[in-house]
C-alpha cells in the first residue's frame, strides 16, 4: 500500500517536474517555436502515416475488422509461400549485410592499411553507387550478365537452359545490392579503422604476435562494433530496398516487392499493409539494436579524425592482395556505370549496338517533365529538410528537455523504414482531410498564441474561447459564401490589419508583416492568372520538348503560392504572436482574439486543394516525402557540425547580452554553414534518386523520374530507362561538383566536406 | 503618400477580386489516367490538345496500379477519366463504384454495342486485341525442326522447357487473360492442369504484361505469350520475333475507358471519352505504334490480320468475377511450386 503511493507520488512528482519544465519552455520562445515546428512536421509527416499503414492491415475494405492476411502465415493453404517469402527476405538481408560488410571491410582496410595508389579517386568511386538511381546497378547487371548480356552471352558465350543458375533470382539480387550498399559499409569501417589506437597492436607485435595473429586477437575485436554496426545498418538498407528486387529478382519474391505488388497489381491495401507491418517487424527490431546497442558500444562518429599515426602493411602479398581485389571492384562499378551510358546510345541492347540518339530524343520530349518535376521538387525539399534538420539537431545537441529522445527517433524513423510504407502511408493519410489531424493542429496553436501572450489563465481563457469562436464563425461562413470568398476576406482582413499597423500605429515592421500576410492569401488564389497564359501559350509550341518543358512553368509558379494553409497557418500564428507582442496592452486582447480567429480560420479553409490536408496530387506531399526520407542525413551534419563548435563561444555571447535567436543567427549559423552546406547536397541527391517513398505519390501534374523509370524498363526499352538514370546521375554529380566548386572558392576549404555523411 | 499607394493596392485588389467571381469558364486541363504504352499515351495527349486546346496531364500505370489509385483517392480523386486497359478492371471498377456512367452520343459509332459497351454506360470499349505467341527466330534457327507454337499444347513441347515467358497474373492483365482463357476452353479441372504443366515451362513470371516479348527478342528466352499489338510493335523495332496463334482458339482482350466519379473536369473528360470513341481517334493508334483494333466503325487497320483469328467467346464477367479466387490459386499451388525454383 505504501509502496504502491510512494509510486504514485513519484510518477505525479515526475509528471509536475516535467510539467515545469514545458513552463520553462515556454518562457523561451524561440525554443517552443522550434519544438512546434519540428514536433508538428514529425508528427504530420511520420508517426501519422505510419500508424495509418499499419492500422490498415486490420480491416477489411467496408471497414470491418479482419486479420486474413495475417492468418495466412499460419494458414496450411497460404502459410507455405507466405513463409517462404518472409524468410526470403530474412536471407536476402542477411547476405547482403555480410557481403557488403565485407566488401566495406576490404575497401576501409585498403584505404587505411595498404596506402594504394590513387587513394582519392578510390574513396570517389566506392561512393558512386551512393548517388545513383537505386535501380542502376540491377540494370547495367543485367546488361551485362543476363541471359542474353554483353558478358555471359558475348564474350563467354554461356546459354541458359532451364536449371541453369542465370543472374535473376537470390543470388543476382545480392550482388547487386552488395554493389549498391557497400559504400555505406566502407565509410563506417574505414572511419572506425583510422580511429583505432595503433598502440595495441604495436604493443601485441612488440611482444612478439605474428601479423595474423594480431589481426585475429586484437584488430578484429576492437573493430566489432563497426562490423555490427554496417551489418544491420546494410540489413535495414536491404530490406526496404524495392527497385533492385523489382528488377532482378527473377521467381523470388521478397517483402518489400510483394507490397508494391500488392498495392500496384491487386489493388489490396488491406494485404499490402499487412505484409508492410511484417517487414517492418525486423526493420524496427534491426534499427532498434543499432541505434540503442551497437552505436553505445562504439564511441565513433562518422567524421571522426584519426588520432595519430596509421599502422601500414609493409608485406607486399598481402597488400597488393587486398589493393588488387578493391581495384577489380572498382573496375567492376566503372564497367557497370559505362554500360548504363552505353546502353542510353545503343540502338538494341545486345542486339544492335549501332549508335544513336534516339532514346535521348524521346526521353527529352515526353520525359522532361518528369525530369523537370523530380529536379525542382528535389531542389525545394532541399531546403525544407536542411533546416528541419539544423534545428533538430540544435535541440538534439544543445538543449535538454524531455521527449528529446523521441525528436532524435522520430526523424531517423522515417528513413529507415520501407520506402513504400511510408509512401503508403501517405496516401492513406492524405488523400482527404482528417478533421481530427486538422483540431488537433488548432488546439496546439491556439494554446500557443494563448500561453505566450498572456500571463493571466482569465486573459487565457477569453482569448482562447472568443478567438475560436471567430474561427468557428469563419467555417461556417464557408457554407454560406464558398471557400474562396471566405479566403479572400480573410486576406482582405489581415490586409487591413496591416494597414492599422502602418497607418494609425505608425509601425511600420508590423505593418508590413500584417500587409505581407494577407498578400501571400490573396496572391495564392490570384497566381493561377500567371500560370494560364504560360499553359495556354506552351499548348502553341511545336516541339514536344518545348511544350512540355514550357508548361510546367505554369505549375511552378503556383509552387511557392500555394502552400496548405494548415501549414502556412503555423507560420501565422507565430507572425501573429509577433504582432500582438508591439501593440499596445489595451489593444491586446482584442488583436489576439483577432489574429487568433483570422489564423485558425486557416485551417478550415482549403483554397485550391480540395481540403485543407488533402494534400495528394500537389507537389507538397512529394516534397514532404522527400525531407523524410532525407532528415537524418540533415541532422546528422547538423549534430557534426554543431559539436565542432564549443558551446562557450555561443554562452560567450549569450552573456553579452544577445538572446538565443541573435545568437544563433550570428554566431552558430556562420560556423555551421560549410556542413549545413555539405548536408543540403545529400539531401538532395537522396530526394533524386528515392523510389519506393514516392511510387505512390506520382500525379498527373507530379511525375517522378525514378518512377518513370521502372515503368519504361518494361515498356520502352532498357535503353530509354538507362538514358532516364544517366541524366539522373549526371544532375546529381553536377550538384555535387557545385558543391566542392563552392566550398573551396567561397570558404576556401574552411570546414572539411564530407561524404561520409550518407553513412 | 504611403496611404495612397495603400489604398491604390486595395483598390486593385478588390477589384481583381470581383472579376475572378465574375469568371466562370470551361476546364482547361484535364488528368488522364492512361493504361497502353507511354508513346501511346504521350501521342493521344498531343493529339487532343491540338484538337481541343485543353491540356492533358497524364501518368502511366499498369491496371492494378490504375485501380488501386482510383480506389486511395475515392473521395479526392485526382484523375477525371481512365483509358486503357483490359474491360475486367472496368467491370471491378464500377462495382466499386468507382465510374460515373456517361451516355456518349458516340455510342452509335461502335460495331457491336451489346459487347463494346456496360449495359449501364459506365464504361466504353476503345481497341481490340488478341492473344498471341512470339517465337524467337534465332532460336528456331538454332534448333531446326522446331516451329514456332501453333497450339498451347505445343507450348509443352521439351524444346520449349525453361524457355517460356509470360508475366504474373496478379500483376498483369494480358497473362490474366491468358490464364482465363485456357480455363474457359479447357474447362476448370483441365485448366488448372494444364496451367500447372505450363508453369513447369516457364523461365520465370514477369511483372509487365507486354514485357516478355522484349525479353524474348533480346534472346532472354524463346517463347512468349503476349497481346498480338505488342508482339507486332517488337517486331518492328527489329527485333528477331515471330507472331503464331493457337489455332484451337485464343483469347482476346477489350480495353475500355471510363470517367471517373467525382472528376474536377467533368466536361474535358466528357469531351475525352466523345472524343476517343471517334473514327479518327481510333485511327491514330498506329502513329504511336499501337496496333491495336478499333471498337468504331471506318478505321483502316495497319495489321488486319491480327484480329482475323479464331477467338474463343471470351466470357469477361465470368473472367472479372473470379479473379481473385484464381490468382490466390496460382500464386501459391503454381508460380511457387518447386518445379520453378530450379
Amino acid at each position: 500500500m505504501t509502496e504502491t503511493s510512494a509510486k504514485g507520488s513519484t510518477w505525479s512528482n515526475n509528471l509536475r517536474r516535467r510539467f515545469q519544465e514545458f513552463v520553462l519552455i515556454g518562457r523561451d520562445p524561440v525554443l517552443l517555436m522550434s519544438l512546434l515546428v519540428t514536433g508538428i512536421f514529425l508528427f504530420l509527416f511520420v508517426f501519422f502515416p505510419l500508424f495509418r499503414a499499419m492500422i490498415r492491415g486490420f480491416f477489411d475494405k467496408e471497414g470491418g475488422y479482419s486479420i486474413e492476411y495475417f492468418a495466412r502465415f499460419v494458414d496450411p493453404y497460404f502459410g507455405p509461400f507466405s513463409r517462404e517469402v518472409f524468410f526470403n527476405t530474412l536471407i536476402m538481408g542477411v547476405l547482403t549485410a555480410s557481403g557488403g560488410t565485407f566488401l566495406g571491410f576490404i575497401f576501409a582496410y585498403t584505404m587505411v592499411r595498404c596506402n594504394p595508389p590513387g587513394q582519392r579517386w578510390i574513396h570517389i568511386m566506392a561512393l558512386i553507387p551512393t548517388v545513383s538511381p537505386p535501380f542502376a546497378i540491377a540494370m547495367s547487371t543485367i546488361l551485362l550478365f543476363g541471359r542474353n548480356g554483353m558478358i555471359s552471352r558475348r564474350f563467354l558465350g554461356m546459354t541458359f537452359p532451364q536449371g541453369a543458375n542465370d543472374i535473376y533470382g537470390m543470388d543476382g539480387m545480392v550482388f547487386v545490392q552488395v554493389i549498391t550498399f557497400f559504400s555505406v559499409a566502407y565509410l563506417i569501417i574505414r572511419a572506425m579503422l583510422e580511429r583505432l589506437d595503433p598502440s595495441m597492436e604495436e604493443a601485441a607485435h612488440s611482444l612478439g604476435a605474428s601479423k595474423w595473429h594480431i589481426f585475429r586477437t586484437v584488430t578484429l575485436p576492437l573493430l566489432i562494433p563497426g562490423l555490427a554496426g554496417s551489418f544491420l545498418l546494410l540489413f535495414v538498407e536491404s530490406l526496404a530496398d524495392l527497385g533492385n528486387p523489382l528488377l532482378i529478382s527473377g521467381n523470388v519474391t521478397v517483402l518489400s516487392a510483394q507490397v508494391f505488388l500488392a498495392v500496384a497489381g491487386e489493388y489490396d491495401y488491406q494485404k499490402a499493409s499487412t505484409l508492410a507491418l511484417v517487414l517492418l517487424i525486423p526493420t524496427v527490431i534491426v534499427f532498434l539494436v543499432q541505434r540503442y546497442w551497437v552505436s553505445r558500444r562504439s564511441y565513433i562518429s562518422v567524421t571522426g579524425k584519426p588520432t595519430g599515426g596509421q599502422i601500414l602493411v609493409k608485406e607486399p602479398f598481402t597488400r597488393w592482395s587486398f589493393i588488387s581485389v578493391t581495384y577489380l571492384v572498382i573496375a567492376l562499378i566503372v564497367v557497370l556505370y559505362v554500360s548504363i551510358l552505353v546502353g542510353s546510345f545503343s540502338k538494341v541492347w545486345g542486339i544492335d549496338f549501332t549508335p544513336t540518339l534516339d532514346h535521348w530524343r524521346l526521353m527529352l520530349g515526353r520525359g522532361i517533365e518528369a525530369i523537370l518535376d523530380t529536379t525542382l521538387l528535389s531542389i525545394l525539399a532541399t531546403p525544407v529538410a536542411g533546416l528541419l534538420g539544423m534545428v533538430i539537431a540544435f535541440l538534439v545537441v544543445r538543449k535538454v528537455f524531455s521527449g528529446k529522445e523521441v525528436l532524435d527517433f522520430g526523424s531517423n524513423l522515417g528513413a529507415a523504414v520501407p520506402g513504400t510504407i511510408l509512401g503508403m502511408g501517405f496516401v492513406l493519410s492524405f488523400s482527404t482531410s482528417s478533421w481530427i489531424l486538422i483540431v488537433a493542429l488548432y488546439v496546439l496553436m491556439a494554446l500557443f498564441l494563448a500561453y505566450t501572450v498572456f500571463k493571466g489563465s482569465r486573459e487565457r481563457i477569453i482569448a482562447l474561447v472568443l478567438g475560436t469562436s471567430l474561427v468557428i464563425g469563419f467555417r461556417l461562413l464557408v457554407s454560406v459564401l464558398g471557400e474562396l470568398t471566405v479566403l479572400y476576406i480573410v486576406g482582405g482582413a489581415f490586409v487591413a490589419i496591416g494597414l492599422w499597423y502602418l497607418l494609425l500605429q505608425k509601425d511600420k515592421r508590423a505593418g508590413w508583416i500584417g500587409l505581407s500576410m494577407g498578400g501571400y492569401i490573396l496572391v495564392s488564389d490570384l497566381i493561377q492568372y500567371v500560370g494560364q497564359p504560360i499553359a495556354r501559350f506552351s499548348l502553341t509550341l511545336q516541339s514536344d520538348f518545348a511544350a512540355n518543358a514550357v508548361y510546367q512553368f505554369s505549375d511552378y509558379a503556383q509552387v511557392p503560392f500555394q502552400i496548405p494553409l494548415p501549414i502556412l497557418a503555423i507560420a501565422y500564428f507565430f507572425a501573429s504572436m509577433i504582432l500582438v507582442n508591439r501593440v499596445k496592452p489595451q489593444f491586446r486582447l482584442a488583436m489576439t482574439v483577432v489574429l487568433m480567429g483570422l489564423s485558425g480560420s486557416l485551417y478550415g479553409l482549403a483554397g485550391r486543394l480540395d481540403g485543407p490536408l488533402a494534400l495528394t496530387g500537389t507537389p507538397y506531399v512529394i516534397i514532404a516525402a522527400y525531407a523524410v526520407r532525407s532528415l537524418p542525413a540533415s541532422v546528422r551534419a547538423g549534430v557534426a557540425a554543431l559539436q565542432q563548435i564549443d558551446p562557450s563561444i555561443e554562452e560567450a555571447s549569450n552573456s553579452l547580452g544577445a538572446d538565443v535567436q541573435y545568437t544563433f543567427r550570428k554566431v552558430t549559423i556562420p560556423l555551421i554553414t560549410p556542413a549545413l552546406l555539405a548536408g543540403l547536397i545529400f539531401s538532395f541527391t537522396r530526394h533524386m534518386t528515392s523510389l519506393s517513398a514516392i511510387i505512390f505519390l506520382v500525379s498527373p501534374r507530379w511525375r517522378i523520374v525514378t518512377a518513370s523509370i521502372l515503368s519504361e524498363w518494361e515498356q520502352g526499352g532498357i535503353s530509354f530507362a538507362a538514358a532516364y538514370s544517366s541524366t539522373i546521375i549526371v544532375l546529381v554529380l553536377l550538384a555535387i561538383g557545385f558543391l566542392y566548386y563552392i566550398t573551396a572558392k567561397v570558404f576556401q576549404g574552411r570546414g572539411d566536406v564530407d561524404l561520409s555523411l550518407r553513412a | 503618400m504611403t496611404k495612397n499607394k495603400s489604398l491604390i493596392v486595395l483598390v486593385a485588389l478588390i477589384t481583381l477580386l470581383a472579376l475572378v467571381g465574375c469568371q466562370e469558364q470551361e476546364s482547361k486541363e484535364l488528368n488522364l489516367l492512361c493504361v497502353p504504352q507511354e508513346e501511346w499515351c504521350q501521342g493521344m495527349k498531343q493529339e487532343f490538345e491540338a484538337e481541343f486546346g485543353i491540356t492533358v496531364n497524364y501518368v502511366r500505370m499498369s491496371t492494378g496500379e490504375a485501380l488501386a489509385r482510383l480506389e486511395a483517392e475515392k473521395d479526392n480523386p485526382q484523375f477525371d477519366i481512365m483509358w486503357g486497359g483490359p474491360i475486367d478492371t472496368y467491370i471491378a471498377g464500377k462495382q466499386e463504384g468507382m465510374y460515373v456512367p456517361y451516355d456518349s452520343p458516340n455510342y452509335k459509332n461502335l460495331l457491336d454495342l451489346d459487347k463494346y459497351k456496360d449495359p449501364d454506360n459506365y464504361w466504353a470499349g476503345i481497341y481490340l486485341g488478341a492473344l498471341g505467341f512470339c517465337t524467337n527466330t534465332d532460336f528456331l534457327a538454332a534448333n531446326p525442326g522446331l516451329e514456332a507454337p501453333t497450339s498451347w499444347d505445343d507450348l509443352l513441347k521439351p524444346e520449349f522447357k525453361g524457355q517460356v515467358l509470360v508475366a504474373h497474373p496478379s500483376t498483369s492483365g494480358t497473362s490474366y487473360t491468358a490464364l482465363a482463357t485456357i480455363l474457359q476452353m479447357m474447362g476448370e479441372e483441365k485448366g488448372w492442369e494444364f496451367a500447372e504443366k505450363y508453369a513447369g515451362q516457364m523461365l520465370q513470371f514477369t511483372k509487365s504484361g507486354s514485357a516478355p516479348a522484349k525479353f524474348v527478342g533480346a534472346g532472354e528466352a524463346a517463347v512468349c505469350i503476349v497481346f498480338a499489338h505488342d508482339i507486332v510493335k517488337q517486331i518492328e523495332t527489329g527485333l528477331p520475333l515471330e507472331l503464331s496463334f493457337a489455332e484451337e482458339g485464343t483469347g482476346y482482350e477489350i480495353g475500355g475507358m471510363a470517367i471517373v466519379k467525382g472528376a474536377k473536369h467533368m466536361d474535358a473528360a466528357e469531351k475525352w471519352f466523345d472524343w476517343a470513341l471517334t473514327a479518327e481517334a481510333q485511327a491514330l493508334g498506329p502513329k504511336y505504334k499501337a496496333y491495336q483494333g478499333p471498337t468504331v466503325g471506318g478505321v483502316e487497320m495497319k495489321y488486319p490480320e491480327l484480329l482475323e483469328v479464331n477467338i474463343i467467346d471470351y466470357d469477361f464477367e465470368w473472367a472479372g468475377s473470379h479473379k481473385k479466387e484464381f490468382v490466390d490459386k496460382f500464386t501459391n499451388e503454381i508460380s511457387a511450386a518447386d518445379n520453378l525454383k530450379k
